[in-house]
């Protein structure tokens, strides 16, 4: 009985401190919240409006064209902010159409002009519309500006614009137009607001003529070379130890001049690299990255060598509201190599017909239609393509590219039967872009091919080339010690297989599938 | 061979069932899919005025999934159409009517756009409001400088009237009315009003058809003063530490002769023969500022000069001081060894002003031992010279006052016992 009751007493106590425990850490934790919500409410930046930057959100092509204006000369200063200022109230525009909500839209539009947006936003949410939507391009040019400073005139001429207009979820079409809007601004508390707007017809705006002498030029079904008929003979390049990962620490240019030496000496004539979007900083590109690249390109053109440059590796957003950034990341790329003769074309998105299916192909294939366009205007010396991963598909968007880029791992007594309707589709010219087999037979594959049977079919695939005169690349000159989850996944049965694909294996020795390296 | 092509057609056959087969469910919720639906407008107006009912009118016969796409300066939005026997018709929401500019539309069967076209909506033929801006608010008289009237012409839905719209702008000062006739051009209609060369308020307003605004105030300021003149006033000459000299500017005047601004501040700055710097300052009242400086305390001569900072200066003048002729009698007790100045006089042999300064100097065998000093109360200041600190037997003695200095002798142990001594040493 006496022992019970000191049990009891012990479970009282245990009991006390406990639910003493649980009050303190309760009163402390309403405390913190209390606190916290008491430090909520403006921040500094807030006041100072210096959160406002649209880098990581939208970055559409701006071009003034003139600030001549009777009122006020335009100050440097000045147009920074009405840009900046302009842009965002097409970005919260194009926010609060997509969301069917207000956010912003006070901040950007006056008064009077907000109204014609609320009443949009509340019309289309009665309705389920919502429009997913972008600029891309705009040029303004300034008509006034006046006195004191305080108001602005000036018409955006061709605003290019994209929607996807979606009702219930559904799309229901989409748009591409070209419009010109009259639009004045006024200087509010800091903020420049949009005042009137009046949307116009297009205007005919005189075309920046410049004199292109490409090296690489396309023909009917053939791709040329100062005139002359120049047949692909590629390869596609990794150094050995830095597989996707060329401007990484591991880059070391004398590897890839011996590299390349090796690619000269085998009878090839063409390489091709590839570009990582988020590496290369996006819309901000990392300078020294893009150094890199102009070391591997200066010594393709030591070599002698032709270079296809794959952009936009491992991108896979594609939704118009980002779709500017995109733009600007290409833009930096394309027009700082847009005299290097070493190269022969953009290629500008690898295999972009695997994200049909998560992304939705209307927008893969619709920033693939809008951005190559803005390429070829950036970049008038060479050859634009896409590299789609299968031979069924290479002739979406064909009348943009200037040659057609294909893959192909399928079995390779279908390929000439396939060729054969691809090149009824199509009078373009084709690459088959990359191609190859792995040599792994392990764990994971026991029934895979060997270095005997890689060999065999790339003689067999190299008999075809040369039957035909086909322009190749090849996947890939080296076997990879190592390959990064990013590229094929986790799955130990496909990372393995990926890393075989080499004609040199780990150690640098030729395989027998060297021998047929080329035709 | 032909055995061959048997089974291939049977092949070909059944893929074709299947095909239909699979595709069956598809063509199901797209039934017209293949046809294009034959659309022609029979709305023939291509201009609709700002608030008017807007309705679109097509022949051909409603198929699912039409609507009508419409992009305006403001909106992008779907209209639902309404079918009337073989006429479909598509009316735009009423909020939609009210802002101009150019609509793009287009009919959507299925996803793609089938029938495309334009039309504008244009302003309210009625000029209902102006929306203007005056700035900058405030200008300097002349010289170029200017101010700026915009006007935005508008209808009643707050709609810019189009290019070319007559508007007046007007303005008024000093019994003076100007009016411009000005047309509008990407929206605004505007004018540079040039400052007069008097200062004062200038009003300005728009009218446009029956239209006007209300008055807009601009204030004409004067331009930074010119060189002006400094003068001053006091009671007296005498340097006694106690009267006020007055400095006053001339009227502050600018080139075109406005009065300078009220509270247009004035720096005096007085020099004395020594260097030293005064300096006191006053705001302008109908232009002129004023400062005051306490006489000196001793024969002086000052060079006073006075500056709008960075604007306007005065030429320096100068003002003499006279020595005042003072009276310093002293006592000394020597059991208490306090020195007793006073009662120090002034130029009228009137008790000096409280707190003039007396110093006393002592010199023990010509070696400078002390100077002390104190400020008068009712003509008096005495001076303690405890034994601990001043151990001589005997201290000569250099009194002075209002820039006055007399001499003497004292024995702290023995000495003189309230001993009288005029100014000039007599008993």
């Amino acid at each position: 009985m006496g022992k019970s009751k000191i049990n009891n007493k012990n479970i009282y106590r245990a009991s006390l401190i406990i639910t003493f425990i649980l009050i303190n850490v309760l009163l402390l934790f309403a405390l913190g919240k209390i606190l916290g919500y008491l430090n909520t409410g403006a921040e500094r930046t807030g006041m100072l409006h210096l959160e406002r930057e649209t880098v990581n959100t939208y970055l559409p092509k701006v071009n003034w064209s003139s600030l001549e204006n009777p009122g006020r000369e335009m100050e440097k200063q000045t147009l920074g902010e009405i840009e900046n200022d302009y842009l965002f109230s097409w970005y919260v525009k194009n926010k609060a159409l997509m969301n069917n909500n207000r956010e912003g839209i006070e901040d950007f539009y006056t008064d009077s002009a907000r109204v014609n947006l609320f009443r949009l936003v509340a019309h289309n949410k009665e309705n389920k519309v919502h429009i997913e939507g972008t600029t891309l391009k705009h040029n303004p040019a300034l008509e006034f500006y006046s006195a004191d400073g305080q108001l602005v005139v000036f018409t955006d001429r061709n605003i290019v614009e994209y929607q996807q207009i979606y009702n219930d979820k559904q799309l229901v079409t989409k748009v591409r137009d070209t419009a010109t809007y009259k639009v004045m601004m006024l200087l509010e508390d800091g903020f420049w607001r949009i005042r009137h707007m009046k949307r116009m017809d297009k205007v005919a705006l005189e075309p920046e003529t410049t004199e292109a002498n490409p090296i690489y030029t396309s023909q009917n079904n053939q791709i040329l070379k100062n005139g002359k008929k120049f047949t692909i003979k590629g390869i596609n390049y990794y150094p050995k130890n830095s597989p996707w990962d060329l401007y990484g620490d591991n880059f070391n240019t004398d590897t890839i001049k011996a590299d390349f030496n090796i690619i000269k000496n085998a009878g090839l004539n063409t390489i091709r690299i590839f570009i990582p979007y988020e590496e290369f900083g996006k819309a901000d590109i990392n300078q020294s990255k893009i150094e890199k690249l102009q070391q591997v390109l200066d010594i393709a053109q030591q070599k002698d060598l032709a270079v296809i440059v794959t952009l936009f590796d491992f991108y896979g957003d594609y939704s118009p509201e980002t779709w500017t950034l995109t733009h600007r990341h290409a833009e930096k790329i394309v027009s700082r190599f847009k005299d290097h003769d070493a190269i022969l074309a953009w290629d500008v998105k690898n295999e972009p017909d695997l994200d049909f299916k998560n992304r939705g192909e209307d927008n893969v294939t619709d920033w693939l239609a809008t951005l190559i366009p803005m390429i070829k205007e950036w970049d008038s010396e060479h050859l634009v393509t896409v590299g789609w991963s299968n031979i069924e598909v290479a002739t979406t968007l064909q009348q943009e590219v200037d040659f057609i880029s294909y893959h192909y791992y399928d079995n390779i007594d279908h390929f000439e039967d396939k060729l054969k309707k691809l090149e009824a589709k199509t009078s373009k010219p084709l690459v088959l872009q990359e191609f190859g087999i792995s040599s792994y037979t392990g764990f994971w594959n026991w029934f895979g091919s060997d270095e005997e049977d890689q060999a065999e079919y790339h003689k067999k695939m190299q008999a075809i080339f040369k039957r035909k005169q086909l322009a190749f690349v090849s996947w890939t000159l080296y076997d990879f010690p190592s390959v990064p989850s990013r590229v094929v996944g986790k799955k130990p049965w496909v990372r393995n297989k990926q890393k075989e694909f080499g004609f040199i294996d780990t150690d640098g020795n030729k395989k027998p599938s060297f021998l047929y390296i080329s035709y | 061979m032909i055995r061959k092509t048997v089974i291939l057609s049977v092949l070909v056959l059944i893929g074709l069932l299947l095909l239909s087969v699979t595709l069956l469910p598809q063509s199901e919720s797209k039934p017209y899919s293949k046809a294009t639906p034959q659309l022609t407008l029979l709305t023939n107006t291509k201009q609709f005025t700002a608030g008017n009912p807007i309705n679109l009118k097509f022949k051909g016969v409603k198929i699912e999934g039409t609507t009508l796409l419409l992009k305006s300066s403001y909106a992008t939005l779907l209209v639902e159409p309404q079918v009337k026997c073989d006429t479909i018709s598509f009316t735009t929401p009423e909020f939609f009517n009210r802002k101009t500019g150019t609509v793009s539309w287009s009919v959507i069967v299925y996803n793609k756009p089938q029938l495309k076209g334009t039309f504008e909506i244009i302003p309210q033929q009625e000029t209902a409001r102006i929306e203007n801006y005056l700035g900058p608010r405030s200008t300097p008289v002349g010289d170029g400088h200017y101010t700026m009237m915009v006007a935005i012409p508008e209808d009643k839905y707050g709609n810019p009237m189009p290019d070319s719209t007559a508007t007046t702008i007007s303005n008024q000062f000093l019994g003076r009315i100007s009016n411009y006739n000005l047309p509008t051009e990407h929206f605004i209609s505007w004018k540079r009003l040039y400052a007069p060369e008097k200062s004062g308020k200038m009003l300005t307003s728009v009218t446009c058809q029956n239209a006007e605004t209300k008055e807009t105030e601009t204030d004409i300021f004067p331009a930074p003063p010119v060189p002006f003149t400094i003068s001053y006033t006091r009671n007296h000459a005498f340097a006694d530490g106690n009267q006020l000299t007055t400095f006053k500017t001339s009227t502050l005047r600018d080139k075109f002769n406005n009065i300078v601004s009220d509270g247009t501040m004035v720096y005096f700055v007085v020099t004395t023969e020594k260097g030293t710097k005064l300096k006191s300052f006053g705001a302008t009242v109908y232009g002129m500022a004023e400062a005051k400086f306490p006489a000196p305390e001793h024969e002086a001569t000052y060079t006073v000069k006075a500056y709008v900072t960075g604007m306007a200066e005065s030429k320096s003048i100068s003002i003499n001081y006279k020595a005042v002729p003072a009276v310093i009698p002293y006592s000394f007790d020597t059991d208490k060894r306090i020195i007793t100045v006073g009662e120090v006089t002034s130029f009228m042999g009137q008790i000096a002003p409280e707190g003039t300064t007396v110093t006393a100097s002592l010199y023990a065998a010509d070696k400078h031992i002390a100077t002390l000093t104190e400020y008068t109360e009712k003509g008096f200041v005495t001076f303690k010279l405890p034994k601990e600190e001043y151990p001589e037997k005997k201290y000569r003695l250099e009194i002075s006052a209002f820039g006055k200095t007399i001499e003497g002798e004292i024995e702290p142990n023995e000495g003189v016992k309230k001993k009288q001594i005029n100014v000039n040493g007599e008993e």
